[in-house]
């Protein structure tokens, strides 16, 4: 079996970037990363539960995150919660994808799509 | 830990939502934190924020229902890339990536070619199966497609050589209550003048006469004796000659149109027919025209008729013979309403004139119906009858098919589980669901659309048989089936019907295995999930059986019952002479010498034993009118009736039919006009009026009073399926009639005699009529012949579905043990005996068949009033037909499942284990 080449990833789905994105400083479990991606975008973005989990799901499959130790300072008398922290591979991943965006803005800078108009985000 | 009840509502709709839409992958994982945090985020979105809640509500439904879209697709899709990974490896094929989803001929033509060839090979690769289904299907399309067939020749189909079918008419005398009668030939003059402006009009009336040598050997076959005219106004176009004119009735009517099979049969389909003679009744009768081929009775399109004469002089000459149809055509520019005005006016008329004919025995006016020629296929006051009789029909030949159908389906089930490796193989290796499904479809359609073509060559070829060569296939002429467009249609649209029932159902359930079980060797999770299709299927058709055996016992046990029918007299060995001296010059004295030197003659004839005389023959319907008859001074309520038909009869005609006397004496010689009037009653009779005393020495009310001298015992002799009514009898010499039947008793086969009969006649009166000449024991069987065939139709049906129940719990037995293997071999393993794996699969398989038998003896219960339309004398939840039925099937269902409960011994355990 060769070893898994994180080009294989790009491009991340939006959703999956952004859950990446929660989880490279600590780990979280799933109701903080919702909050967390909310409160970073603005509100323009909100996950659903399952879509979340569905993420996650997809994402420890292919080995991008993993299940980890609640981090010392959210030890919780609540066992049920599971925290998620990105792998050494996601991080990977998500700097080819963070990569990825930022050659896209550069060229939508020269792109006429500036001219428009933002229409209303769709968000989920 | 009963945690959940502490949950809000919408947290565990939540999480029942999340349940049931996740897939069975993520759910196993991820339900509890989903639900966790789905809890964290409903408790904290803010109850102060308006509609935070109902927002999060509807993103989480949103979300929940694009994941499980998503998720079945993808873990499908998953499933399917890891097989092909292992099958690549395993076949080390490296190029596949390159070319992409190998899945060729996924639609259009190609596609269906491919899938056709494939179905093909399938079905070929697989020959008992197929087979056993053809059959079932085949028996199961066959009987519809043979219903229908017959439902399209008698109610909508017209008669192939009826010109302008629409324009014809006929007409019916119709009883004030609705009972519609037939015409005398005085009515048809009659009712022709009267309408003569506005149609066209003919006589005709059935007739049995035997044809064929003087010797002996006399075959009955079925005429027609029509007015001048009939073949013209019906614009029926002769193969040969010419039709009958108004020539032939004044010259005798001596001369007949032949059937065209007997044209070609008999004769040679030479033209030189028309110098020949066919002999009938043993007369001679010029053969002066060939009917086309298949006409038949107006109205009974698969009737086979042979003969058409001209209307006997017998019926011609007297109004008591009322046994005629007026049929017609519309002449031009008349609509149908003008008729039926001007009939109505014209029975009125009649009405004035023949008070006798016109009227019933209660002075209510008799009138005339005025139908068009399919209208009178289904006249009013049989068609509601008639309509329910074809839907019930139609019910019990529904439920074969659908027995069938469900056997089908079983089998197709049971060769899903043989089939479920090469399906996950299917799948793993790139084929679309709705692909396999087609595929299995198309091997349902094919073996459908072959079944039901089957049936059809079948069914019309039997027919084609049937009327080609009526000696070697019987084949009632109702039931015949002439394929026409509407045939063909119904045919395919039941090919249809029967593949999506037979095929669709057990086929989505095949495609949906547990692909990574399957291919590991486990049994298929979709076809465990099957299991509660797979047994209403076997309850259904378990439940259709026992209600067709149900028939089919009680149908068994009617025919049985109306064999045992006793008519209360002797029929066998007694030949009917019926003559009318009424136009033949006689008075009534010269009638009374003549009817007395007949019988002393007909006495002395070698091989005759005893002769009677008698107003009519003893037994159909009663030709002289019946009218209330009580005891002398005895007052009917108002408004109430007591009809009882009065028939004369001679000395020794209760002797010659071994009809008992119970009581009292014969008539004799001695009960003349000059004597005291004299009757005797039958037991219903004195019941009605002398229950508790004896009725001889009482006197009769009949015009002028009569003694009663005897009373006999009951018969049938009206109708075998009716109990006995009252009757009472005169002496033939104190009620002389010129219309006399005489009965006469013979040692030999009495159709020998008939010639030496009719010679006699002859030799002493010429100027007479050609005179009836029947068999007693004919008038009998004909009283029961329609009921016998329908009987053993439902025989035969019931004997199919004992077939088709055997086979269908057959397959269920063999998929249960297939499905149970492993079952089997640890109980085996942990030391279960042959004895008890034997009881493990029997038993189930009785159980399955009492849960199927307890829902067809509901239907059968709820059917009952339905029933006794069709089983008279036996009732529907005959406990006796139930109980058999149920043994019968409990028989079937043992043995069913025996063979499979001895596989169930054979296995090996240590093989049966390993394969999981």
């Amino acid at each position: 079996v060769r070893k898994p080449d994180p080009r294989d990833h790009i491009p991340l789905s939006p959703y999956d970037f952004e859950i990446l994105l929660t989880l490279l400083d600590s780990p979280r479990h799933g109701y903080s990363i919702i909050r967390k991606i909310e409160r970073r975008t603005g509100g323009e973005v909100v996950l659903g539960t399952s879509t979340l989990y569905a993420a996650v799901q997809r994402l420890v499959k292919s080995g991008l995150l993993e299940e980890s130790e609640p981090p010392p300072e959210h030890i919780s008398p609540d066992e049920r919660r599971r925290y998620y922290r990105a792998t050494a591979f996601g991080r990977e991943v998500a700097s080819l994808e963070a990569a990825r965006i930022q050659r896209l803005e550069k060229r939508l800078q020269t792109s006429p799509v500036r001219d428009l108009q933002p229409g209303p985000g769709a968000v989920e | 830990v009963n945690r959940t009840k502490q949950y809000p509502i919408p947290v565990r709709i939540y999480r029942y939502l999340a349940r049931r839409l996740l897939g069975r992958r993520l759910a196993s994982v991820y339900l509890e934190q989903a639900v966790e945090t789905f809890t964290e985020l409903y408790r904290d979105t803010g109850r102060g924020r308006s509609g935070g809640r109902t927002g999060l509500l509807f993103r989480e439904l949103r979300s929940l229902l694009n994941t499980a879209g998503r998720e079945g697709r993808s873990a499908r899709r998953a499933d399917r890339v890891v097989v092909q990974q292992q099958v690549l490896t395993a076949t080390g094929d490296p190029g596949w990536k390159a070319e992409g989803s190998p899945r060729p001929g996924n639609g259009g033509f190609n596609g269906l070619m491919a899938d056709i060839r494939h179905a093909a090979r399938g079905l070929r690769l697989n020959p008992a199966f197929s087979l056993t289904t053809m059959l079932l299907l085949v028996l199961g399309t066959a009987g519809t497609i043979l219903a229908f067939g017959a439902f399209v020749t008698t109610f909508i189909r017209p008669a192939p050589w009826l010109a302008e079918p629409d324009r014809v008419i006929c007409l019916f005398k119709v009883e004030p209550e609705g009972r519609y009668l037939r015409f005398s030939y005085g009515d048809y003059l009659d009712v022709r003048e009267g309408l003569d402006d506005l149609a066209e009009l003919a006589a005709v009336g059935l007739i049995f006469p035997f044809v064929g040598s003087p010797s002996g050997v006399a075959e009955e076959i079925t005429a027609e004796q029509v007015s001048p005219g009939y073949f013209r106004i019906l614009g029926i176009p002769l193969a040969l000659g010419r039709g009958f004119l108004e020539a032939d009735f004044a010259s005798g009517g001596q001369v007949a149109i032949i059937s065209h099979r007997l044209w070609e049969q008999e004769y040679g389909g030479a033209p030189d027919v028309l110098e020949a003679t066919i002999r009938l009744d043993g007369l001679e009768y010029g053969i002066v025209g060939v009917a086309p081929p298949g006409l038949s009775p107006l109205g009974s399109n698969l009737m086979r008729t042979d003969a058409w004469i001209p209307i006997r002089p017998l019926w011609r000459q007297n109004r008591d013979y009322e046994s005629l149809q007026i049929v017609g055509r519309l002449r031009p520019d008349v609509e149908l309403t003008r008729v039926q005005l001007q009939a109505r006016t014209l029975a009125a008329g009649l009405v004035e004139n023949h008070p006798i004919y016109w009227t019933d025995h209660r002075d209510r006016e008799r009138s005339i119906e005025v139908l068009t020629e399919r209208g009178a296929r289904l006249p009013p006051p049989v068609r509601l009858q008639v309509i329910a009789e074809s839907v019930m029909v139609a019910f019990f030949i529904g439920l074969i098919l659908i027995v069938a159908c469900a056997n089908v389906g079983n089998l197709q089930l049971a060769r899903g589980l043989a089939r479920d490796r090469e399906i996950a193989v299917r799948l793993a290796l790139g084929a679309g669901r709705r692909r396999l499904l087609r595929l299995l479809l198309t091997e349902s359609l094919m073996l459908s659309l072959l079944a039901v073509a089957v049936s059809l060559v079948l069914v019309t070829g039997l027919s084609w048989m049937a009327s080609r060569f009526p000696g070697v296939v019987d084949l009632p002429a109702e039931v015949r089936v002439v394929p026409d467009g509407r045939v063909v249609l119904f045919t395919i649209g039941l090919a249809l019907m029967t593949t999506v029932i037979a095929g669709l159902v057990p086929a989505r359930q095949i495609v949906r295995p547990d692909l990574a079980a399957t291919l590991k060797g486990h049994q298929s999770g979709g076809l465990r999930k099957g299991r509660r299709l797979r047994h209403r299927f076997v309850i259904a058709q378990v439940a259709g059986s026992l209600i067709l055996v149900i028939l089919g016992t009680l149908s068994v046990r009617n025919y049985q019952q109306l064999r045992r029918v006793d008519p209360g007299l002797q029929t066998e060995q007694v030949a009917l002479l019926t003559l009318d001296l009424s136009h033949a010059g006689y008075t009534e004295s010269d009638g009374r010498v003549f009817a007395g030197d007949l019988e002393s003659r007909l006495e002395n004839v070698p091989g005759i034993e005893q002769v009677a005389i008698a107003f009519q023959p003893a037994m159909g319907p009663l030709r002289r009118r019946v009218t209330d008859v009580v005891p002398t001074g005895y007052e009917l309520p108002p408004g109430e009736s007591y009809r009882c038909p009065v028939t004369p009869v001679g000395p020794g005609y209760f002797d010659l039919l071994e009809i008992p006397l119970l009581g009292g004496r014969d008539f004799n010689s001695g009960d003349t006009p000059a004597s005291e009037p004299v009757a005797i009653i039958n037991e219903s009779w004195a019941a009605r009026f002398f229950p508790d005393e004896d009725a001889l020495g009482r006197t009769i009310s009949l015009g002028a009073s009569a003694r009663i001298v005897a009373v006999v015992r009951d018969t049938r002799s009206v109708s075998l399926a009716e109990p006995p009514v009252p009757q009472v009898w005169v002496p033939f010499d104190q009620s002389f009639a010129a219309g006399m039947t005489f009965h006469i008793r013979t040692r030999p086969d009495p159709r020998i005699i008939v010639p030496a009969i009719r010679d006699l006649v002859r030799a002493m009166d010429d100027r007479l009529p050609v005179p009836e000449i029947g068999l007693l024991a004919e008038l009998a069987a004909r009283e029961t012949r329609q009921a016998r065939s329908i009987l053993l139709l439902l025989n035969t049906i019931a004997l199919v579905i004992l077939l088709l129940a055997m086979t269908g719990l057959y397959a269920v037995m063999i998929f249960t043990i297939g499905q149970r293997r492993r079952e089997f071999g640890i109980r085996m393993s942990f030391g279960a005996r042959s004895r008890d794996l034997i009881g493990l699969v029997v038993s189930e398989g009785i159980g399955l068949s009492l849960k199927g038998a307890a829902v067809g003896i509901l239907v059968i219960l709820l059917l009952t009033p339905l029933l006794g339309s069709f089983f008279t004398g036996v009732s529907a939840a005959d406990p006796l037909a139930i109980g058999a039925a149920l043994i019968v099937l409990l028989g079937t269902a043992l043995a069913a499942s025996l063979p499979s409960a001895f596989r169930a011994t054979r296995i090996d355990p240590v093989e049966a284990m390993r394969q999981e």
